[in-house]
């Protein structure tokens, strides 16, 4: 053992923190070397004096003036707790997060559970529905209707309003092999279109043009003319036969720029062959009563037989008419189109004086404050919009906040070196 | 390694008591600081060679330990928190002197130890007689005194504040290593001078509490 070593030991033993078999070898040392031994005693007994010395006397009034110094800074600054430590604000954020991972949890799983069976019962009850259940009873009802007349002219016998089950049943069956041709679906087409042709009278002209080429007509039109006296806009209808629609669209294409199309459709399948059955019914009523006249015997017969005839007749040629409307109906589409020329700016400029200008300036005005209050409308609904964000945010911001205050606490407060 | 936990019973009472201060109860405070204020004037005194900086720089400490007293959160002692904030507040002073070219400015934070004695304390000024055979309190300051900044924060955290090696190493920055070398050859230090007075003038070895040696 050196003295150098020995000095720090005897510094450490002070502090009661040299071991044992140290504290024995330091004793050794000090045994045989005057100047460690004078040294420990030394400073052993200045640690003893340090230890019972007094300390100095705060200085006058010292405590005074720190009271009063925090009075102040009590007064000036209100403690205030931090925001976090508030119960209110832990069950906001609380709420908060919950509604995030909601939120982020139908983000990934939408619509999983109840969501699916509703839209999955939803898309049946539109489609299947619609189409299994009340769709497919109709037609087979047009089916016995159509055939009736068909099975009467098979059972050769009188009409009978009480059609027999079997011979329904035998009816449908005759012709449900054949798949129903005369089971025609009657849809009505309607398309509405907008052109856009730098030549409008030309273009006027060949629309004209087209619906006689396809075995139509012009249904109606309009023209709108600018300041100049020039066709700039129109709408012209159209009729063409429901076979060649697509051809005619085809050369509508070659006269202007198709710049939106809408194709509609309406199904009158149902009245075109409610209306015929009750037509072959009428029919038939018809040749009964003509038989019946032929065989009367009095005049009163006669004339009930007559005046029947003649509401049967009427009937038929209503049923008729409104078949041939059908007909024409579905045999021939209805285009509607928008015409219209690219704008010019081709107005002459002529002198307004000062009123537009007043007019502007009022416009000018309420726009600017129209524009600002949807500006700020618009910004509320962003901010609304983004409240998920605004959430993150929070919870960010009171991390660092609170990281930043366990630092500061670490550090010592007051440490800002 | 010496273990200086105060009993519990004080830490319990400390503890409710930081509690008030956090609500804002002055008095709780005052309570508070009483075991640590003497302390902390002294280190104040020693550091600052100035009674009125040294008055100043208590007020400052107790008063940023007031203000910072929410963010403790009581994982170090509060006096080893408070000294840190006292010994902040004595760098702050200095450096603020040292701007205005009043005095000189020396770390006394950090690693960096001076090599040789004259680092460590520097006894070359004269000793007044009346030091040498009047009190040993102020003896024993002029013992203090004389070492570097340093070594001087040191000992007077180990011997006046009781703080252990750990401690005292969390507020200078330094590892125990260094605080216990420091320690060591600071009171080597303080012991050859003590020793070197005595023998000069023999009524100082009164003042240090020694026994007389029979050389």
């Amino acid at each position: 053992m050196n003295c150098q070593q020995a000095q720090a030991w005897i510094s450490l033993d002070i502090d009661g923190g040299l071991p044992p078999e140290a504290q024995k070898d330091l004793a050794e040392h000090c045994r045989t070397c005057e100047d460690c031994r004078n040294l420990a005693e030394t400073a052993r007994a200045l640690h003893a004096s340090f230890s019972q010395m007094e300390l100095p006397p705060l200085p006058e009034g010292a405590e005074a003036r720190l009271k009063q110094a925090l009075a102040e800074e009590n007064r000036k600054r209100p403690r205030r707790r931090p925001v976090y430590s508030h119960a209110w604000f832990k069950g906001l954020a609380a709420a908060a997060c919950l509604l995030l991972l909601f939120g982020i949890g139908s983000v990934f799983y939408p619509f999983s559970g109840k969501g699916a069976n509703d839209s999955a019962a939803f898309e049946s009850a539109n489609s299947a529905g619609p189409a299994a259940s009340e769709e497919a009873p109709e037609m087979l009802t047009y089916k016995t209707e159509l055939s009736q007349p068909a099975a009467e002219a098979q059972a050769d016998g009188a009409y009978d309003a009480d059609l027999p089950y079997d011979m329904e049943d035998a009816a449908a069956e005759s012709e449900g092999g054949q798949a129903n041709p005369a089971l025609q679906r009657k849809i009505i087409q309607n398309v509405d279109l907008s052109l856009k042709v730098e030549d409008f009278d030309k273009a006027y002209q060949q629309l004209n043009d087209l619906a006689q080429k396809y075995e139509g007509y012009t249904v109606s039109g309009e023209v709108y003319t600018n300041e100049n006296d020039i066709a700039t806009s129109g709408f012209i209808s159209l009729r063409v036969a429901a076979d060649s629609l697509s051809q005619a669209l085809d050369d509508i294409q070659q006269i202007g720029a198709v710049t939106d199309r809408q194709l509609s459709t309406e199904d009158i399948t149902y009245q075109y062959y409610d209306t015929q059955s009750r037509l072959e019914q009428y029919r038939a009523q018809k040749e009964r009563l003509l038989d019946f006249y032929q065989q009367a015997k009095n005049i009163n017969d006669l004339l009930a037989l007559e005046q029947e005839l003649n509401r049967v007749q009427m009937e038929l040629d209503a049923l008729q008419g409104s078949i041939k409307y059908y007909d024409q109906l579905t045999a021939l589409s209805l285009i509607s189109i928008h015409l219209y020329t690219p704008s010019r700016y081709d107005v002459s400029v002529e002198p307004r004086g000062f009123a537009g200008f007043w007019r502007d300036l009022r416009e000018a005005f309420f726009n600017g404050i129209n524009g600002m209050l949807d500006f700020f409308a618009g910004l509320l609904l962003i901010i609304v919009r983004l409240f998920p964000l605004w959430i993150l945010l929070a919870l960010v911001l009171f991390l660092i906040f609170r990281r930043r205050r366990k630092k500061k606490a670490q550090t010592g407060g007051a440490d800002r070196t | 390694m010496p273990v200086f936990s105060h009993e519990a019973g004080p830490a319990q009472k400390e503890r409710e008591q930081i509690k008030a201060c956090q609500a804002g109860d002055v008095n709780a405070f005052a309570d508070l600081i009483v075991p640590y204020q003497q302390q902390v004037y002294h280190i104040g005194l020693q550091m600052l060679h100035d009674p009125e900086d040294a008055a100043d720089m208590l007020q400052e400490t107790m008063l940023k330990a007031y203000r910072g007293l929410p963010s403790f959160r009581g994982d170090a002692r509060f006096s080893t928190w408070l000294y840190r904030i006292a010994v902040n507040c004595c760098r702050d002073l200095l450096r603020k002197a040292y701007k205005q070219k009043e005095r000189p400015f020396c770390d006394f934070l950090g690693e960096e130890d001076g090599e040789g004695e004259a680092a460590i304390a520097d006894y070359s000024f004269a000793p007044e007689q009346a030091v040498l055979e009047g009190e040993s309190h102020a003896y024993l300051c002029r013992l203090i005194e004389g070492l570097s900044p340093k070594y001087r924060l040191t000992v007077l955290l180990r011997e006046f504040c009781g703080l252990s090696y750990e401690e005292i190493g969390r507020i200078t920055n330094v590892s125990q290593g260094t605080v216990k070398s420091r320690i060591s050859r600071a009171r080597a230090a303080m012991s050859r001078q003590a020793l070197q007075d005595a023998e000069q003038f023999p009524q100082a070895s009164r003042l240090t509490g020694q026994r007389r040696e029979q050389a």
